[in-house]
């Protein structure tokens, strides 16, 4: 009974005093958009280490993963966030795919096997997001169902969305594109491989925080 | 040798029979019916929400013989005019769906469908 107590009274404790600037950053897009290079970028910049594995094969990340309390500063102002970074969301996965990396077929079965589940908690995430950074690969065509039903789903709960446009230091990269597709949202180009422009994603993630 | 043919069914699902149906049972029709290999095409438009249900159900059930679907939603609102937008509005408020069509199929049949806003091409396997 009393540690019920304590915890309800821990509770409301914690909202009283709650920061407002602590938000909950999440990571969403395709596979192979970059989320990983992107949160390993943002975490690498401000704590010094790294979120996880980033890679050319798809799926590599297939569990949510969450890093507290990173803080950004932009302008004298601080932000506290949780940077969330999320597997890829796709409407098929095929462990034949993965055969094609060299990757053996049991292994490649469970790794279908554990990006299945890791597409369902990224969905069930969404709920949890104070602001999502929508992750597209700029060299490839943006206007894919994914990304189409990400948006839509962020824009029926209300989370302020950023478009980063990633891998601008490819030649294909094609930023307008993207801006074109999406005309309702602000989108920034950047390369999270190179760190390029950065300083404007994260007076932008300051932006729409305010 | 001659080749054989492969065979793909279209099945044309008009809007009354999914607003009988719940989320749940939609789901549950649209992944049934990928699995025989048919390729659904809708008179409406899914909601992102039930776009995003469809997907976790859909991973669900992926196996070795089953590697999930496509999806295609394209709206029929792309012209702004006031008429267009009070039409959605009156649709939305007593269908609740969007005006539109909805392209949906399995994957190992339908290699990727591509589209523009206003027009889709399927490619198949």
């Amino acid at each position: 009974m009393f540690e019920g107590f304590f915890k309800s009274f821990r509770t409301f404790f914690n909202k009283l005093f709650k920061s407002k600037k602590n938000i909950r950053l999440g990571c969403y897009g395709s596979p192979n958009a970059g989320k990983t290079t992107l949160a390993n970028k943002i975490a690498k910049d401000i704590i010094g280490e790294e979120v996880g594995v980033a890679s050319n094969i798809p799926h590599e990340t297939r569990e949510v993963v969450e890093v507290e309390h990173i803080e950004i500063e932009n302008e004298g102002r601080k932000l506290s966030i949780n940077l969330v970074d999320t597997p890829g969301i796709a409407t098929k996965i095929d462990y034949e795919d993965f055969l094609k990396f060299g990757i053996k077929k049991k292994d490649a079965k469970n790794r279908a096997k554990e990006a299945t589940k890791g597409v369902i908690e990224a969905i069930k995430w969404l709920d949890k997001m104070d602001v999502v950074l929508v992750v597209i690969d700029s060299s490839k065509d943006p206007y894919t169902q994914v990304n189409i039903t990400i948006l839509g789903n962020l824009e029926a709960r209300n989370i302020p969305v950023i478009i980063v446009a990633n891998k601008i230091d490819l030649k294909k990269s094609n930023i307008n594109k993207i801006q074109k597709m999406f005309p309702q949202y602000k989108v920034v180009g950047i390369s999270a491989r190179t760190g390029k422009n950065m300083d404007e994603l994260y007076k932008t993630i300051f932006e729409v925080v305010k | 040798m001659k080749a054989e043919k492969k065979k793909v069914d279209l099945e044309f699902i008009p809007f009354e029979n999914l607003r009988k149906m719940t989320i749940r049972d939609q789901v549950k029709y649209i992944i049934k019916k990928s699995k025989e290999n048919k390729i659904l095409i809708f008179d409406s438009k899914l909601t992102p929400q039930e776009e995003a249900k469809l997907i976790s159900e859909t991973m669900k059930h992926i196996d070795n013989k089953f590697s999930g679907i496509e999806i295609c939603s394209l709206y029929s609102d792309n012209n702004t005019s006031f008429t267009g937008k009070v039409m959605d509005f009156f649709f939305k408020t007593f269908t609740g769906k969007s005006r539109g069509t909805s392209i949906i199929g399995p994957a190992k049949v339908i290699k990727e469908i591509k589209r523009d806003p206003e027009s889709i091409s399927i490619l198949m396997k």
